[in-house]
């Protein structure tokens, strides 16, 4: 009977501990969320839900490394040699200057797609919250309208380097996404950037620093006109023109900067002079907002010294010899590019020893760059339209990426114009911008003059490469590049995403 | 309800018990009682005859026997099995009770199991238990060294010689993660998941494996990795004890790469016609020599033990000093323990307080110097003519008699990386455990069992304005500090009852655990390199007077709860049953997914007790274990990894200024719980030869669902149940299913046992399959057309592309890539490797052209263990191996090209790669090397001295050698893999080297061989 009792005991003793332990589960375990805000709690205000729309907007910094950088290496107007130890990078720069990309490799494929659908995610998230928000806002609609810009904007161009590649948008059901044909993701960007568009704010200056207004959202029409025969096989020179002349007109009175570089000098969205030509900017801070770091990767090594910079450069980015041979002498453009003797702060001519052939010789920049694989240090003329930041104590700068100028404005109008056979009127428009850079007038245009314009005007700016798609020169060789495989037109859709998404078919060729 | 079943199930077995009829026993002449002389239990089962003859008995459950002896009789024989046996004269008496000494064969072993202790004969899962003088000798800073290879299936790989670094990985019974840890929970004294740094290795009475998910169910949802259990020494009553152990220790690079000297770099330049001069810098410079060190270690501790019946105290301290052989890196730590233990009111109450911290001073180094060390030209001095360390390239300071030193961005001075950089750590750990035992009646106890566990962190790095590298001029600090608090509470009640054959134990608890980690963390630039990382807001702004300070802070909290219960079972000492049920919820995990339960079952048939087996000889015991369990795994998820959070994401531009950006700081998954896993295992125990031979065989199954899995998913898509928009490309989730299989055999045995000579020798073998089964569920579908790979390393020349692939139907640490058929010619005659052709025609060997080139995982583990006493002489050494695997040489891609020279150094083996002129790296099955090895892992000699002072009870001398060679062909630097990270809130590093295992990385803290002198006092 002993062992009756004490099972009593226990089994009353169990019970207990089991009963007030299960009472307290639900509590238990709900810790405290410190360290960030649970989206319950987040956004309560009106500059709370616009920090979020901000984080979008941020995520155009995001633009210029990888998109631009991929869009620019693979095109004519720059080379990445490799330098003895340096700029090997897996053959990745090899591979965009031979138009030998893979859908492993370069990185920046996959991070191009990447981009676009973090600025996609971003607009989907923003507009299905301040939808659905009751904070008062104020102008809301603008605000739903830029979002959905920022977001055509990403589908633009996945849209011109993936082609074929799913839309989604705040209303899509929960599961893969379906690939969705180059035509329609064409179509899903003209609808929904003249759906946005009146409701967009028709001015410039620093309220809209930086933001998609009327102008920037006529600027990406047009480009996205201008291309059309590329995305869709039928051309809309008309609409690319109707679209240019919208922003011509626009109250906000765009206009070219009298000085080219200083579109793209440091500060320069301090410098209210530049709000008429650059109709759309990404601020960067080198602090607060970094990454614009494109004097890294341009100037020698041994220039550190010279612009005070705190590292050491990275001796990459050149262009090719015929690209730079095609500026004029006078052009104020050609002053964006360094070539020649390099001089210290002393003023003599930097001396330094190549790692890749151990020489001591002066650092002087060649056109000449004798071999994609192993290139001498000093060869490849360098850009610094960009201007570089000098005495500065981080890789960061404080210049604005230029995303849509006005200049591009004009010289689309004039392709348009040219495209309908108004070459009167596209040998005005290219006057115009060779004027501001004080280039001589030409007397006639035809495409190949267009094209070689386009190139001059917006080196490394990012367009390069859907100029030269457009103007049937893509395929072409040039300069370390034999005639590419007609799937080249295309980027890949990234290993990663194939990986990420079954539903995602690989575009031929690849 | 599940507590309802368990409720139930309690009571039936309460109502079983209650049925049991207890009478039992017969007539006899001599009567007594057997005990263990250690701690006076009843033994069952003794075996008592008279000797010379055939007559005789066992002793019953209560350890009782009765025996009728003739008249002729003289001496009892009192024989069990791991214990001595007693002869005792009769001398009339009729009753004779007494006592057998163990003889420390593993069968009278206790066994920790997870809340409380077995002894080894009844325990059902799978375990194994390490003793105090069965841990590895030498240089060993933390108590998983110190059993590496002595538990079949418990893979421990150090990743390097770093004593920074002394978290092992640890993989028991094969990896069945992929994205969280792979990792058995650590236990430490009854407290849950507290960070081994904590223990000193002298400090540790026994280390007890649970293999099987039949012995871990008891830990539930972080058991599913295995748990190591450690218990600390506690003292005894009777002599206080003090102990002295010393020794002295001399560390060295274990294996260096060949690496072209500076006279064979000179040679090689002219060999291959290249300017001498333009090369030759003229210094001498072997660079791993001048970034390495022959390290002087040692090891002082000092404990004071000993108790009456009812108070045992035991206080012990240990400081250890071991520079690294790294130059500037290094570690000590002084660990400091005290466990006391009270018993009062008749026994009835007894309470433990036991204390225990750790302080360590870290110092770290990059491990690039080591990369660097192999590129940089031999022929660069350490120091240019102005005295300063030479860093290539950099104007000004790069001069070296009179000739200027080129670099490009890449090329540093090693040497200047490791020395002026400053990076170091002040740890302190206090483990403070109060445990309290009330046992009111005989065989029912209550525990309460609460810690709290503080762990504090202080870090320093600072670099220098002296410091060159790259065109650096500006001074740089940070500091961060972080606070781990973990709050453990726990309470069991436990009732065990012998009636007649029957024998049960059942133990039901709770268990509640809060922790939180914190921290702070500040950096600026800019200020006099005296004050070091000391005076952060000296630093002055940039010359536009914008200002590099940063400042940031974190804080999360997580909460476990558990509710276990176990009943162990036992019928005539020969039927063996062991239930554990838990039930876990963790605030970790999704809200739709925040509890589980984890049960298991097995049994045990112990054959030797069998009328069928009592007369075999040579059997001493045979006990078959059958046990099926399942647990769970939620290690290594941060904090509030499921929750739809917001954090700020950098900053965006608004009326002329910045403001901080908010959005989702992850991908929320409020479905995320825990991996299960489900293990059959199937054990046999054995003791031959009159206990001199003993082992186990096991066998495994073990089955993971829910894997917890960093998914690829597109960012943008829309996902789950709650129509979440994907903000990154991975979502943590539960997905996929792994298997693990396996077999492990250990045998022990006493081949010679001589007065004068013994030799004890002991062998493990683990074999282990592991294999991805699925990595689909629901939504998330992987697409094995298109394999995810991992584990790529490095840009610039030689870096390689990822070369692990995870895919269905193949272990984790599968390789994968192009196989290599040789050199050839492109059309234009420029040189090319020629692949195989898997559908890309040869010439996509990042895409199609990749196929299965070699796995990580090792066929077959395997130590053998030794033990001579010879005298007053002991020798016993350990060797240690793994079979059936291979390695990417990550060593060899990056510097066995010839391409590289003279711009980097290179290997001596690059010039007989017969890599074409022109050809750049690429990783492919070249590269691919078996890594089968043994190594002598550690050794020891010692001299037990004759007692040369009157209160000494022993003293010895010893040597001792660890990782003393490897017996290997592979080329690279070690061929034991590395199987991934270990990481815990106390540190450790990225989990998702996890998917990558078997890649000898080209950046790396060498492997070391040390030897070590000391000698041990007891007084």
């Amino acid at each position: 009977m002993k062992i009756f009792n004490s099972c009593r005991i226990i089994a009353g003793v169990f019970t207990a501990v089991i009963l007030i332990s299960l009472n307290a589960c639900s509590d238990l375990l709900e810790p405290e969320v410190y360290d960030r805000a649970e989206a319950s709690k987040f956004p309560q205000n009106e500059k709370e839900l616009l920090s979020t729309v901000g984080a979008t907007y941020g995520e155009l910094r995001g633009y210029y490394d990888p998109v631009t950088v991929l869009n620019t290496a693979t095109s004519d107007e720059m080379v990445v040699p490799t330098r003895g130890p340096d700029w090997f990078d897996n053959a990745s720069w090899q591979q965009m200057a031979k138009h030998d990309w893979t859908p492993v490799s370069p990185g920046a494929i996959n991070g191009s797609w990447e981009w676009a659908y973090r600025v996609i995610a971003g607009s989907n998230i923003n507009i299905k919250a301040i939808s659905a928000s009751t904070l008062q806002v104020q102008g809301k609609d603008a605000i739903l309208a830029e979002l959905r810009l920022l977001r055509a904007f990403a589908y633009y161009s996945l849209m011109d380097m993936f082609g074929n590649v799913p839309i989604i948008t705040e209303t899509s059901p929960a599961g893969n996404p379906v690939q969705n044909t180059r035509a329609e993701v064409y179509a899903f960007v003209v609808k929904e950037i003249t759906e946005a568009l009146p409701r967009l704010r028709d001015e410039k200056g620093q309220q809209v620093y930086g933001r998609f207004t009327k102008g920037a959202a006529n600027t990406l029409l047009a480009k996205v006109y201008l291309n059309a025969q590329v995305y869709t096989g039928t051309s809309r020179w008309q609409e690319a023109l109707a679209a240019t002349n919208a922003v011509i007109s626009s109250p906000a009175a765009y206009s070219l900067t009298p000085n080219y570089l200083d579109n793209f000098a440091v500060n320069n969205g301090n410098n209210s002079a530049t709000y008429g030509e650059n109709i759309l900017a990404v601020p960067y801070d080198k602090v607060l907002a970094g990454g614009m770091n494109w004097q890294m990767r341009t100037l020698h090594y041994a220039q550190g010294g010279f612009y005070g910079t705190n590292q050491n450069p990275w001796n990459g980015f050149s262009t090719r010899a015929e690209f730079y041979n095609s500026y004029s002498d006078g052009d104020a453009r050609k002053a964006g590019w360094l070539e020649g003797p390099q001089k210290d702060k002393a003023g003599n001519v930097i001396r330094f020893t190549d790692a890749v052939d151990n020489v001591n010789k002066e650092l002087n920049f060649t056109p000449k760059i004798s071999s994609l694989e192993k290139a001498f240090a000093n060869e490849g003329v360098r850009n610094v339209k960009y201007e570089v930041q000098t005495n500065n104590n981080r890789f960061d700068q404080d210049n604005d990426f230029a995303l849509f100028r006005f200049a591009d404005v004009l010289l689309m109008k004039a392709e348009a114009s040219f495209r309908l056979g108004n070459s009167a009127e596209a040998l005005t428009l290219v006057n115009r911008v060779r004027e501001r850079a004080k280039a001589a007038p030409l007397l006639s245009v035809t495409l190949d003059v267009l094209l070689a314009e386009r190139g001059r005007e917006f080196a490394w700016e990012g367009w390069r490469r859907s100029d030269l798609i457009r103007f049937g020169k893509w395929s072409s060789s040039w300069e370390f590049k034999s005639n590419s495989q007609p799937h080249r037109s295309l980027f890949p859709v990234p290993a990663q995403q194939l990986s990420n998404n079954p539903n995602l078919k690989q575009n031929t060729g690849y | 309800m599940g507590t309802k079943f368990l409720l139930s199930k309690i009571l039936f077995w309460i109502v079983l018990l209650m049925l049991v009829d207890s009478a039992y026993g017969q007539n006899t002449t001599i009567s007594g009682t057997v005990t263990d002389t250690k701690d006076m239990q009843t033994l069952i089962g003794v075996s008592v005859k008279v000797k010379g003859t055939n007559t005789g008995t066992s002793t019953g459950s209560d350890g009782t026997y009765r025996l009728s002896v003739p008249n002729t009789a003289t001496t009892l024989v009192f024989s069990y099995l791991g214990y001595d046996n007693l002869e005792v004269t009769i001398g009339g008496r009729a009753s004779i009770n007494v006592s057998l000494q163990s003889n420390n064969t593993s069968l009278s072993e206790v066994v920790v199991v997870g809340y409380g202790t077995q002894k080894k004969s009844d325990v059902t899962g799978a375990t194994a238990t390490v003793l105090a003088k069965d841990l590895n000798a030498g240089v060993v800073n933390n108590p998983l060294q110190a059993i590496q290879g002595k538990v079949a299936g418990l893979n421990i790989v150090s990743g390097g010689g770093d004593p920074t670094n002394n978290r092992p990985t640890i993989r028991l019974r094969g990896t069945s993660s992929l994205s969280a840890n792979s990792e058995p929970l650590i236990v430490i004294d009854g407290v849950a998941g507290v960070s081994l740094n904590s223990v000193a290795p002298e400090d540790i009475e026994q280390m007890d494996v649970l293999k099987d998910a039949s012995a871990a169910a008891i830990y539930g949802s972080r058991g599913a990795n295995g748990v190591i259990i450690v218990t600390t020494k506690r003292g005894k009553a009777g002599k206080a004890t003090v102990e002295l152990n010393s020794y002295v220790g001399i560390e060295q690079i274990a294996n260096v790469l060949d690496f072209l000297s500076p006279d064979e770099y000179v040679s090689k330049l002219s060999e291959l016609k290249l300017n001498v001069s333009a090369n030759d810098y003229g210094a001498r410079t072997n660079w791993f020599d001048e970034i390495t060190r022959d390290a002087i270690s040692h090891n002082q501790n000092l404990s004071i033990s000993g108790g009456t019946e009812n108070f045992n105290y035991r206080g012990s301290v240990v400081y250890m000093d071991q520079p690294g052989i790294a130059l500037n890196s290094g570690m000590d730590r002084l660990n400091a323990r005290l466990n006391l233990s009270q018993k009062m009111f008749d026994d009835k109450l007894e309470v433990q307080l036991l204390l225990s911290q750790q302080q360590s001073n870290r110092q770290f180094v990059d491990y690039s110097s080591f990369l660097l060390a192999g590129r940089i030209n031999p022929t660069f001095p350490v120091r240019n003519d102005q005295g300063s360390y030479l860093q290539p390239g950099v104007a000004g300071f790069d001069v070296f008699n009179g000739k200027r030193i080129p670099g490009g961005f890449e090329i540093e001075n090693p040497v200047a990386r490791m020395e002026e950089l400053t990076n170091e750590a002040k740890q302190r750990e206090t483990l403070g455990n109060l445990k309290v035992f009330f046992t009111p009646v005989k065989g029912l106890r209550f525990g309460l069992n609460t810690s709290v566990n503080s762990f504090n962190e202080n870090r320093g790095f600072f670099r220098p304005s002296t410091f060159k590298a790259g065109g650096n001029d500006l001074s740089s600090a940070s500091r961060n500090s972080r606070e781990v608090i973990d709050r453990l509470t726990e309470a069991t009640g436990q009732y065990s009852q012998k009636a007649g054959k029957h024998s049960f134990d059942v133990l039901a608890g709770y268990t509640y655990q809060k922790l939180s980690n914190e921290g702070l963390n500040a950096s600026n630039t800019g200020f006099p390199d005296v004050f070091g990382y000391n005076q952060l807001s000296a630093g002055n702004n940039n010359p536009d007077g914008s200002t590099n300070r940063e400042v940031g802070s974190f804080k999360s909290e997580a909460i476990l709860v558990g509710f276990i219960g176990r009943l162990n079972y036992a019928f005539n000492e020969k039927y063996l049953l062991t239930a554990n049920i838990r039930r876990d919820g963790s605030s970790r995990f999704g809200e739709n997914n925040r509890w589980g339960w984890f049960p298991s079952v097995s049994a045990g048939w112990r054959l030797k007790q069998e009328k069928f087996l009592q007369n075999v000889d040579f059997i001493d015991d045979l006990k078959l274990r059958v046990g099926y369990g399942v647990t769970g795994n939620q290690e290594g998820i941060y904090d509030y990894g499921s929750r739809l959070l917001y954090g700020p994401q950098g900053s965006y531009f608004t009326n002329g200024g910045f403001q901080t950006a908010y959005n989702y700081s992850q991908n929320a998954n409020p479905d995320l719980q825990w991996e299960t896993s489900a293990m059959t295992n199937i054990g046999l125990d054995f003791g031959f030869l009159k206990g001199r031979l003993n082992g186990s065989l096991e066998f495994y199954d073990k089955n993971t669902k829910d894997v917890l899995f960093d998914y690829g998913i597109a960012i943008g898509s829309t996902y789950g149940s709650d129509n979440l928009t994907a903000v990154v490309g991975s979502v943590l989730a539960n997905v996929g299913r792994i298997n693990n299989k396996g077999v492990e055999l250990a045998l022990d045995y006493l081949a010679i046992d001589k007065t004068d000579f013994q030799w004890r020798t002991n062998v493990n073998f683990a074999h282990n399959r592991n294999e991805v089964k699925s990595l689909s569920s629901g939504i998330f579908a992987y697409n094995p057309a298109s394999p995810r790979t991992y584990g790529g390393y490095g840009s610039g020349q030689g870096g390689i592309a990822q070369p692990v692939v995870l895919q269905e139907g193949y272990p984790i640490g599968q390789f994968f890539g192009p196989k290599f058929l040789g050199f050839g010619k492109n059309t234009d005659g420029t040189p090319k490797y020629n692949w195989q052709d898997f559908g890309g025609k040869g010439n996509d060997p990042f895409g199609k052209d990749r196929t299965y080139i070699g796995s990580a995982q090792p066929d077959l583990i395997f130590a053998w263990g030794n033990n001579f006493t010879f005298k007053r002489f002991d020798f016993n050494f350990l060797l240690r191996g793994a079979v059936g695997h291979q390695i990417v040489n990550g060593p060899y891609i990056y510097s066995a090209n010839p391409n590289r020279f003279p711009g980097n150094n290179a290997l001596v083996d690059a010039f007989s790669t017969g890599i074409p002129d022109g050809l750049s790296p690429a990783f492919s099955s070249l590269w691919v090397e078996d890594g089968d090895f043994v190594r002598l892992d550690n050794f020891r000699l010692a001299y037990r001295l004759p007692n040369f002072v009157k209160y000494l009870s022993n003293a010895q001398v010893y040597i001792a050698g660890n990782n003393t060679f490897v017996l290997t062909k592979y080329r690279g630097i070690d061929p034991e893999p590395r199987l991934g990270a270990s990481r815990d809130i106390y540190g450790g590093s990225d989990v998702g080297t996890n998917l990558s295992p078997g890649i000898e990385p080209i950046t790396f803290y060498p492997r070391t061989r040390s030897f070590s002198l000391g000698f041990s006092l007891i007084f």
